[in-house]
């Protein structure tokens, strides 16, 4: 009897070992990563399938059907689109792909960015996270007020433990699980180095709804002090959580 | 496997344009059966131009001065060097047997060739275009990238991913892989190396086990009741 996998590893270069491996349904072929080093793509002929792997937590974000036999796998050096060349049809086929789709949560952010989720567009403003169970950091819990509070509900983050257990108790809020990790800042709001400080603030409940903002700019930070709302988190600033500039 | 048998078209692509921050006006598609590389224009996507190259087209890589792309031929046991201003075949350089995984120095100085069946990787000087050194793997050599430092190069062969030193031409690494590899990538920080893998794990069958007795039952107590509440 004989048993078949179909694995990608993944090499940490530093030690030369193999650090995480993910497993497919048939043998992986071309292999690429995009110039962002956000997405893996690798193509399993066999299958006909292109895996988009999350290129940070080496984890499967997407199976896309892409022909018959798809073999080789390119990426465009802007990371736009991505090449596959199919030995069935003869053919190469170009696949678009948005940037910032494929990090933690791309579907929920196509279902926002095509208005499947009416209603949302993008601040310009991003921050980056860490996967989900990374040592030294914390799972940032999300929470929802709709239940509650719809049509003005909000969402809710803390990657601190004790106040993600006790919001959990609170009637008001839906907890909707964890999609990504932070680092925690000091006692007196101050990150590590290479980290910048994601502010919190509270709209005191101004509207009628309670509403946080979450932003890792000093300016608006203090433009929403200004309308009023209170810092919160640690330190004098409100530092919720140690993030990285995108 | 069926699909290589009737495939056409090659198992790699690569971009004329490798630079960050220029445009990429081409992808090169080698063509397996037919021995030839496709021009593409990502512009509007048609193929501009057809190059005759060596026999069996396998791997391809771009220079990263958009001005060569190198061509790995597994049957001809050469390389194809193409100008990509004219398309056409500047050089021709013979390599080991077989070679499978080509990739190009990000300074564009050298080629690195896996030779599948010399189980060696070849170090192709741009300049001259002449293997200036070859270093032996573990059998079966397949895929090939480097590191975008161009310190390291990356061969899955077989048994193991290989780490060549790029300034020695030696390999100062090598970690089993435990199954048949195919495609290799590098993120683009260095940190990280993809390898796709097919583990095949043979089991012998396993012999009946010998005949036990049943336990006899425990003569002389009951069982005791169990009530439910209603």
């Amino acid at each position: 009897m004989e048993i078949v996998n179909y694995q990608v590893l993944v090499l940490d270069a530093a030690s030369n070992t193999f650090a995480a491996k993910v497993e497919l349904d048939g043998t992986p072929f071309g292999v690429a990563v995009d110039p962002q080093g956000h997405a893996v793509y690798v193509a399993t002929p066999a299958t006909g399938t292109l895996w988009v792997l999350d290129g940070r937590t080496t984890t499967v974000v997407r199976k896309l059907a892409v022909g018959a036999a798809p073999y080789g796998v390119s990426v465009h050096p802007d990371g736009s689109r991505v090449y596959v060349a199919d030995a069935y049809s003869s053919s190469v086929r170009v696949l678009d792909v948005a940037p910032g789709q494929l990090v933690a949560g791309a579907d929920e952010i196509t279902r926002l960015d095509s208005g499947a989720i009416a209603g949302w567009a993008r601040t310009g403003e991003s921050f980056r996270v860490r996967p989900l169970r990374t040592p030294g950091a914390a799972d940032v819990c999300r929470f929802w007020s709709g239940n509650t509070y719809t049509p003005k509900s909000s969402h809710f983050y803390t990657p601190f433990d004790w106040e993600c257990a006790t919001v959990q108790g609170n009637p008001a809020w839906t907890y909707e699980g964890t999609r990504f990790a932070a680092n925690l800042p000091d006692a007196t709001g101050a990150c590590a180095p290479g980290r910048i400080p994601l502010y919190r603030l509270y709209n005191n409940g101004m509207t009628g709804a309670p509403n946080h903002r979450f932003t890792t700019s000093a300016d608006i930070r203090s433009a929403t002090v200004a309308q009023g709302w209170t810092p919160e988190g640690s330190g004098a600033l409100g530092v919720s959580a140690c993030v990285q500039a995108p | 496997m069926q699909a290589l048998r009737n495939a056409l078209l090659g198992c790699a692509l690569a971009f004329g344009a490798a630079c960050a921050g220029w445009p990429a006006p081409f992808a090169y598609v080698p063509n397996e059966r037919s021995g030839t590389v496709s021009v593409v224009e990502t512009a509007n996507d048609t193929v501009v131009a057809t190059v005759r190259v060596g026999d069996v087209p396998y791997g391809i890589a771009a220079g990263p001065h958009r001005t060569r792309v190198y061509v790995a031929n597994r049957r001809s046991n050469d390389v194809s060097v193409i100008d990509t201003a004219t398309n056409a075949v500047v050089a021709t350089v013979g390599v080991g047997e077989s070679p499978f995984g080509i990739a190009a120095h990000p300074a564009g100085t050298r080629v690195y060739v896996a030779n599948a069946f010399s189980a060696s990787l070849s170090v192709i000087e741009a300049t001259t275009n002449r293997v200036v050194h070859t270093v032996g793997t573990d059998p079966l050599p397949k895929g090939v990238a480097l590191n975008p430092a161009g310190t390291r190069v990356y061969v899955a062969s077989d048994a193991s991913l290989g780490v060549v030193d790029t300034a020695s031409n030696t390999l100062v690494a090598q970690t089993p892989l435990g199954g048949e590899p195919y495609g290799v990538a590098v993120s683009p920080d260095g940190r990280q190396v993809y390898v796709g893998i097919r583990q095949v794990t043979i089991f012998n069958p396993i012999p009946p086990p010998p005949c036990i007795a049943p336990p006899r039952p425990l003569a002389g107590r009951r069982a005791p009741r169990t009530r439910w509440r209603s």
